[in-house]
């Protein structure tokens, strides 16, 4: 058994562990054509830079904003979306809108945001109709205030679907047996849901409520670079995109690891939190330590 | 649960390393030297003999024109360049990308007219990121395309550290050693030169900058593509928009701003004052009006609406945008790809106001230069100068043939004094065409299937001229430009480009122009103003 998983564990070490010590360069003054041992150490100047730099400042603020945004909005679709599927009772009609839902989560987001700049962007379907028959357009996906709505519809249309596949396995754990002897009892639906359903669901529901704060700080690239310049970097700078600017395209790469060391910190810090209230809650979290 | 002490021991090493770090950060953050710059002889000009171009250009940058393909090719090099067997390089193609080697016989016959392989990694977008990431692995190809005008950071440490120093091969009359960079002229060699040295032959391309070229069709509606002020500009542009239907501009602002401010006699990146010290275009009074202007321009629907418009030339060739803007006059006739019997116009720099001057800025003159991994190897430098020297070849030669058509019967034919690419060229030439004219060229003519379009380029060039400003920088490395340049300005561009939409205000850009002054601005103007050559004119009044 531990002979058959060196080769995982060798790929483990190997692309996720010894890539983090690479993360040195956020105290060196690193250039690319230079070896890191080469590059001149500057201690915790980048991190000073980086929290003096307002650019920075933004991206964070956006990040945390945007991050709330999903949590709030996009979190408990996928579970709205088990509850529905679930309750459906024909078995063909339940297979094509699982199948309808889940789908988009296979397109990548140029796609995605081309059919949503097809269909509400200025020069789009509705924006069209609007214009020809003589009345103002709406900026849909050029409004930086309403800009971490729209995103979050984005990924609500691309992802909920598939988010909802957990859910649905979780759904099928609960034994039959309970909804009988409570409908027997004379329990309604929505009460069923609320003392058999949910709690039955609960586990999974707070272990992905974790580990969705854990990489909160990760909303997405490809969605705010492709839609950055259509509403400003102001409303669409993320700490990703932050990274990419600062360390591949200014050349600052220091910079941008340093960028990137802090958001893996909060990352870090938002796990091991969320999982401790759980622990409060009486629930296992991801992990339980040793000594319980 | 074995896990846990694991993880407790990272975040304890990560604390340690970040305290280390604390300690020793006590001084103030170290700053980069400025290197002395010595003065460089360069390269001495000596043009082909042969070539017959059917009207000639000049030195001032107009093309030299063929109507029709020239009757006799002339041959620049004696023997195969490559001696060693393979050649690396890393390029970028602007095309479909062309079929693998093994799969395109025109790249077969590239390479056995080289004498060897020429393995070529063609980028296909976004080449910075693929440069900064190749530059980083360490694993460099032999030949490696810099593009400072796509703003690769740290250019002058970059060479230094990474690739070879050519000055000794180059400089003065070394160069005759190899033909077709001999002909290269020297207002080129200027981009291949960082910090005094030489790193590598320039890649011409046009001299020419950027253009508005319009749908004539469109713009007959409203008396053509001219206009005599920025308000008559402004009335076209709403009288022939339809809503929902067709707009008047590409929505690209960088590049709309561009030609805005020339109209409004905003200097080509920089004005040399009287005492030869340098005022930035966004510092001049004149780069306020265009912004105001611009801003105006947005609000009245000018633009179209969705900024990313992947399909602009297409928009362009069936009406629903009237203009779009073009890397050069020969713009005009590159909407023929979209719509065969379109040739589009070029609008002329205008007086914004009255009693203004516009300019028309000259562009950069190459896409860059490509520099060769360092090496101390004297053959290993000769063969890749004997290499680039070939695919340096002009028009009108058989190796310019060899790199951009292909062969005569196979990649192409000869129809009505033009050259024909045959299916199975259309196939495998251009993406492989356009890569290696982006990392090696002569300097540019005009051919074009249709006569009459390269005699419209021919004019317009010729219009153009008379308003043209050249960069006074050109050539010029300021090391804080070059280390801090490119952020600093992308993010006064950014907010230039938020206040055109209507989301800033005039004074955050006054605001975010004293941040760009006080974060490297007035350094990078003092820098190049040291530099300055001589030669380099003080910028003529805009004011007539």
């Amino acid at each position: 058994m531990l002979v058959l998983m060196i080769p995982g564990a060798l790929c483990l070490l190997l692309f996720f562990y010894v890539p983090i010590l690479g993360n040195v360069i956020a105290f060196q003054e690193y250039y690319p054509f230079i070896t890191i041992p080469e590059a001149e150490w500057v201690g915790l100047w980048n991190f000073i830079d980086l929290f003096g730099d307002e650019q920075f400042l933004i991206a964070l603020r956006n990040t945390l904003v945007l991050a709330a945004v999903q949590l709030a909005l996009f979190f408990p679709v996928p579970i709205v979306l088990a509850l529905i599927v679930d309750s459906m009772m024909t078995p063909r009609f339940r297979k094509v809108f699982q199948s309808i839902v889940y789908l988009p989560h296979f397109l990548s987001w140029v796609l995605v945001i081309a059919l949503f700049q097809q269909m509400l962007g200025g020069a789009g379907f509705i924006n069209q109709f609007l214009a020809s028959h003589g009345m103002d357009t709406i900026p849909f996906m050029t409004n930086p205030s309403t800009f971490p709505l729209l995103v979050t519809l984005q990924v609500i249309w691309k992802d909920a679907g598939w988010g909802m596949i957990i859910f649905l396995a979780a759904l099928a754990s609960i034994p039959a047996s309970l909804y009988e002897s409570a409908a027997s009892d004379g329990a309604g639906r929505l009460q069923r849901i609320w003392h058999i359903t949910l709690p039955g669901m609960r586990p999974v529901i707070v272990l992905l409520l974790i580990l969705q704060l854990g990489s909160i700080l990760t909303v997405g690239f490809e969605q705010f670079i492709l839609q950055r310049d259509a509403v400003g970097p102001d409303a669409a700078e993320v700490l990703d995109t932050y990274s990419y600017y600062a360390g591949v395209i200014d050349g600052s790469w220091s910079m941008g690891a340093a960028a990137g060391l802090a958001k893996g910190v909060v990352g870090t810090i938002l796990i091991l939190a969320s999982n401790k209230i759980a622990h409060l809650l009486g629930e296992d979290g991801i992990y339980r330590g040793s000594s319980r | 649960m074995r896990r846990e002490p694991r993880r407790r021991h990272v975040l304890a090493a990560a604390g340690a390393l970040a305290l280390g770090a604390g300690a020793s950060s006590c001084g103030p953050r170290p700053e980069p030297e400025i290197p002395d710059v010595p003065d460089v002889t360069l390269p001495t000009y000596q043009p082909l003999e042969g070539l017959a171009p059917d009207l000639p250009g000049n030195a001032d940058g107009l093309h030299d024109v063929y109507l029709t393909v020239p009757e006799r090719l002339i041959t620049t090099t004696s023997s195969r360049p490559i001696t060693s067997g393979t050649i690396t390089g890393l390029t970028q193609t602007f095309q479909t990308p062309p079929p693998p080697m093994d799969r395109n016989p025109f790249w077969q016959r590239l390479n056995s007219a080289l004498g060897g392989t020429f393995d070529l990694n063609v980028v296909v977008d976004d080449y910075p990121s693929k440069f900064a990431t190749t530059l980083a692995s360490g694993n460099l190809p032999d030949l490696m395309w810099v593009p400072p005008n796509q703003g690769i950071p740290n250019i002058g440490p970059m060479l230094e550290a990474a690739f070879t120093d050519l000055t000794e091969h180059l400089a003065g009359d070394a160069v005759l050693e190899y033909p077709n960079l001999a002909a290269l002229r020297e207002d080129s060699w200027r981009t291949a030169v960082v910090n005094g040295r030489i790193w590598g032959a320039p890649i011409p391309s046009t001299p020419f900058g950027q253009v508005y070229v319009g749908n004539p069709d469109v713009w007959e509606e409203v008396d053509g593509f001219a206009a005599d002020s920025a308000a008559q500009f402004l009335e076209k542009c709403q009288e022939l928009s339809i809503p929902g239907k067709r707009w008047a501009l590409e929505p690209f602002l960088p590049n709309a701003f561009h030609m805005i401010g020339e109209w409004f006699g905003v200097p080509n990146g920089y004005r040399v004052e009287e005492d030869r010290s340098l005022t930035a275009a966004q510092q001049t009074e004149e780069y306020l009006e265009a912004l105001e202007f611009a801003r105006e321009l947005f609000a009245a629907g000018a633009f179209y609406p969705d900024l990313n418009l992947a399909e602009a030339p297409q928009l362009l060739a069936n009406g629903t945008l009237a203009a779009m803007v073009s890397v050069g006059p020969r713009g005009a006739a590159e909407t023929r790809l979209n719509n065969p019997d379109l040739r589009a116009d070029v609008l002329i720099p205008f007086p914004a106001v009255d009693g203004r001057i516009p300019t028309y800025d000259m562009g950069y003159g190459t896409v860059g230069f490509t520099p060769f991994r360092k090496t101390d190897d004297e053959a290993r430098i000769r063969e890749l100068l004997s290499v680039v020297d070939y695919l340096s070849a002009p028009f009108g030669t058989t190796e310019y043939m060899q790199t951009n058509w292909g062969e005569e019967g196979k990649e192409y034919t000869v129809e009505d004094g033009n050259y024909v690419l045959t299916d199975e060229g259309s196939q495998n030439v251009p993406g492989l065409q356009s890569a290696l004219q982006i990392m090696a060229a002569g300097e540019g003519v005009i051919y074009n299937p249709i006569p009459d379009d390269s005699r419209y380029i021919y004019e317009i060039e010729q219009e153009l001229l008379p308003l043209a400003q050249k960069s006074p920088i050109k050539g010029l490395y300021s090391p804080t430009n070059s280390r801090l340049g490119t952020k600093i300005k992308t993010r006064l561009d950014e907010v230039r480009d938020e206040v055109i939409q209507g989301r800033a205000t005039m004074d955050a850009f006054t605001a975010a122009l004293r941040e760009w002054e006080e974060k490297g601005g007035k350094q990078i103007l003092e820098e190049f103003a040291e530099l300055l050559p001589d030669d380099v004119p003080v910028t003529p009044s805009n004011r007539s």
